[in-house]
């Protein structure tokens, strides 16, 4: 069975903490395509959180193309097999994402993440 | 309450009231309220009584769940408050209902005031709607959130995993007869010369409100939050809802076919067709709250596994 989490002590925000979670078991298959996820009410009265919180990690997992929402019939898990993106894939894509976004904070530029891997993949 | 102080009671009561009415002078009206007051007091407190082993145990059997003893004593628990609230509710709607009743005997000259509910069925109806009411307070008061780690299951919960699907056909079914049928005689009264339309619309009304009753209460089953994600507790929480889900739907079914049945006797032409809806339909719909309430087995887990 497929279980999120909210962790209140943490510093990410729990609608961060909801994303991550439905976004890694969408990714890796432990939500298969055609999943409907629990209404927003359900999730929300589940995990002690707000409305508001749920209904926005929905939303940005539509913007990222894992669900789709469709009004009466709720929120479903979308195919992301097919479009491509396999589930390693797409792993590696959300850590490079982060990874991109740490350095950017240094101050780093882009060539410089390049020559930081290149560094960091070379024989020693 | 047992059946012998029952049933002493009621000899009490009709004997005393006939040896006033027939020495006295006392109007017999006081005795049928206090007859009447009797029924109520017997209703609540035969609900108030202890929730024996006997029936946890048939409890456990109807929705196929195991319990230790400290989850027993709190199942049991649970369970005597939510029987509580309902038949509370059940004996303060026939208060009510009998109320104009009541004023009419007691001050004679206020007896318009029997005119505001104006309708003979009314009583049951009442207690019926009440009857749900009370159900939806007991699921609505019971809330309990759950401490510790904020867990939550990713499975959609629905209306059908906790009590059939053709219920609410059958709700949405009745109320949409009985408002065509109101519709009916209000259009066309030259058709129906035997009512002013008022009885049909009455009763229409009290279906749709079943039917809403019923939704919203579903909403609050299906929504409150999960207590444990897995194991016993999960099981237990599940057929909490269930029993929920059943006693409200069946209360609301109940009332939706009485309240058809007085609409389509108003419509329907007299002779036997009438008849036999009006004596035929509130029947099959206490049967159906019997039925739902106190009979039907069910399996939330078994349920949702064959739906998925």
């Amino acid at each position: 069975m497929n279980v999120v989490s909210i962790d209140s002590s943490s510093p990410v925000p729990p609608f961060e903490q909801l994303r991550m979670q439905l976004s890694e078991q969408i990714r890796s298959g432990a939500i298969t395509a055609g999943t409907q996820l629990p209404t927003v009410r359900q999730l929300a009265g589940d995990l002690g959180i707000a409305k508001n919180t749920v209904v926005r990690a929905y939303r940005a997992l539509e913007e990222e193309g894992l669900v789709r929402a469709d009004g009466r019939a709720g929120t479903t898990v979308l195919d992301i097999g097919a479009g491509g993106e396999s589930a390693v894939a797409a792993r590696v894509a959300e850590a490079t994402r982060r990874y991109l976004a740490e350095l950017e904070r240094l101050g780093l530029s882009g060539q410089d993440a390049l020559d930081a891997v290149r560094r960091g993949v070379a024989p020693t | 309450m047992r059946s012998r102080t029952v049933f002493l009671g009621y000899a009490v009561i009709l004997g005393l009231g006939l040896v006033l009415a027939e020495f006295v002078g006392v109007d017999p009206g006081w005795m049928a309220i206090a007859l009447w007051s009797w029924l109520i007091v017997v209703i609540v407190a035969g609900a108030s009584g202890p929730y024996t082993d006997e029936m946890l145990d048939r409890w456990s059997l109807r929705y196929d769940v195991a319990m230790d003893h400290p989850r027993r004593e709190w199942i049991r628990a649970r369970l005597c408050r939510a029987r509580r609230a309902r038949w509370a509710a059940v004996g303060l709607g026939m208060g009510v209902a009998w109320t104009p009743t009541f004023v009419g005997m007691v001050a004679p000259e206020h007896s318009g005031f029997t005119a505001v509910v104006f309708l003979g069925w009314n009583t049951p109806l009442i207690a019926l709607i009440a009857a749900a009411l009370g159900t939806l307070i007991s699921e609505l008061v019971v809330v309990q959130r759950p401490r510790g780690a904020r867990l939550a299951a990713l499975e959609r919960r629905k209306w059908g995993h906790y009590v059939g699907d053709h219920w609410r056909s059958l709700l949405t079914g009745s109320s949409g007869v009985a408002v065509l049928a109101a519709a009916a005689v209000l259009s066309d009264r030259s058709r129906h010369p035997s009512t002013d339309g008022r009885v049909a619309a009455v009763a229409a009304a009290w279906t749709v409100v079943a039917l809403v009753l019923a939704l919203v209460g579903m909403r609050a089953i299906v929504d409150r939050p999960l207590l444990a994600v897995a194991g016993m507790d999960r099981q237990l929480d599940e057929a909490l809802r269930a029993d929920g889900a059943h006693h409200l739907v069946g209360a609301a079914v109940a009332m939706s076919l009485f309240g058809s049945s007085v609409a389509l006797n108003e419509v329907l032409p007299g002779g036997l067709p009438g008849l036999l809806v009006f004596v035929f339909g509130p029947w099959f719909g206490v049967a159906c709250w019997w039925f739902l309430a106190r009979q039907e087995t069910w399996n939330v887990e078994r349920v949702r596994w064959r739906r998925a």
